[in-house]
């Protein structure tokens, strides 16, 4: 595969990611950050994101193991998951937190399991997603390319 | 917030940043620092006090988050300074816009409230009204 096809490649895959709702344009933000000067700067945001959101996801199925369950801790949690998922831009991630806390106000620990899934089965896939997304970008970068500058 | 695009940098702006959150106080941070910003971030409030100098110009800081009360900090900070030093420019940067929060914001007396995740361009025009509408016009940072 030639570096343009390798460029095309790595714009087709962004812009679906954009289109099925994995990131939104918060991820561009942070891409506009990115310089000589910060080189890393959205892979280091995003793997700092994943570390949290696996912890969080740990703590949220201990909370949720408990007879009595402490919904007060639950959406603590889920709150810090919103908050930084929304920094990154990870979607489809944010989105379940704002139905999770609905279930944590209503105290309905069924629900919040089944959000607790949800929430795995998106982290899970987001985090593939820019796995490859990183790597089509290093692809280029060890081609001697340069990454293309795409929209939402 | 009125756009204001009389600044388009800010070197060596020192700011302060309270966020509980690390993946969102990297965020901001990145955001700051590509704008020229000198910044220092901290996690808590308690951090945030005993870490606070007459040399941050501005402050972001999350409100709601554990320990002391963010909007207590705020009222510590201004307390802190006498006539002879400005106070820092306190702006909250938070997730919540309830009308409660935003209660809250005016009746501890911040400069302002600004809806996080927070866009470049929102974060350059909310610094530069800040700095162009607050104590800050006439000192050098």
């Amino acid at each position: 595969m030639d570096l343009t096809q390798m460029q095309r490649r790595l714009v087709d895959y962004t812009s679906s990611l954009f289109r099925e709702g994995y990131l939104d344009d918060q991820f561009t933000q942070l891409q506009q950050l990115q310089d000589e000067s910060n080189p890393d700067f959205v892979f280091e945001v995003v793997t700092l994101f994943f570390e949290d959101s696996q912890r969080l996801i740990n703590e949220l199925g201990e909370a949720l193991d408990q007879q009595n369950v402490d919904f007060k801790k639950v959406d603590a949690h889920v709150h810090q998951l919103k908050g930084s998922s929304s920094s990154i831009g990870a979607q489809r991630v944010k989105n379940v937190c704002v139905i999770f806390r609905n279930y944590c106000e209503e105290r309905n620990t069924e629900r919040c399991m089944r959000c607790l899934q949800q929430l795995k089965h998106e982290n899970s896939l987001v985090k593939t997603k820019l796995e490859t997304l990183f790597r089509l970008q290093q692809q280029i970068l060890t081609a001697g390319g340069s990454i293309p500058m795409w929209s939402e | 917030m009125q756009v204001n695009r009389g600044y388009s940098h800010f070197p060596g702006l020192q700011v302060l940043v309270m966020d509980g959150n690390e993946v969102s106080k990297m965020a901001t941070k990145g955001l700051l620092v590509h704008l020229g910003c000198d910044v220092t971030t901290v996690g808590s409030s308690e951090e945030c006090l005993r870490i606070f100098s007459h040399e941050h110009k501005v402050v972001f800081t999350d409100v709601g988050i554990s320990g002391m009360d963010g909007y207590e900090v705020v009222s510590v900070l201004q307390d802190r300074f006498s006539a002879r030093h400005q106070r820092p420019l306190i702006t909250a940067l938070t997730a919540n816009t309830d009308r409660a929060t935003k209660d809250n914001c005016l009746r501890v007396g911040m400069d302002g409230l600004v809806l996080k995740p927070v866009s470049l361009e929102k974060m350059r025009s909310v610094l530069s009204v800040l700095l162009q509408n607050g104590t800050l016009r006439k000192m050098r940072y």
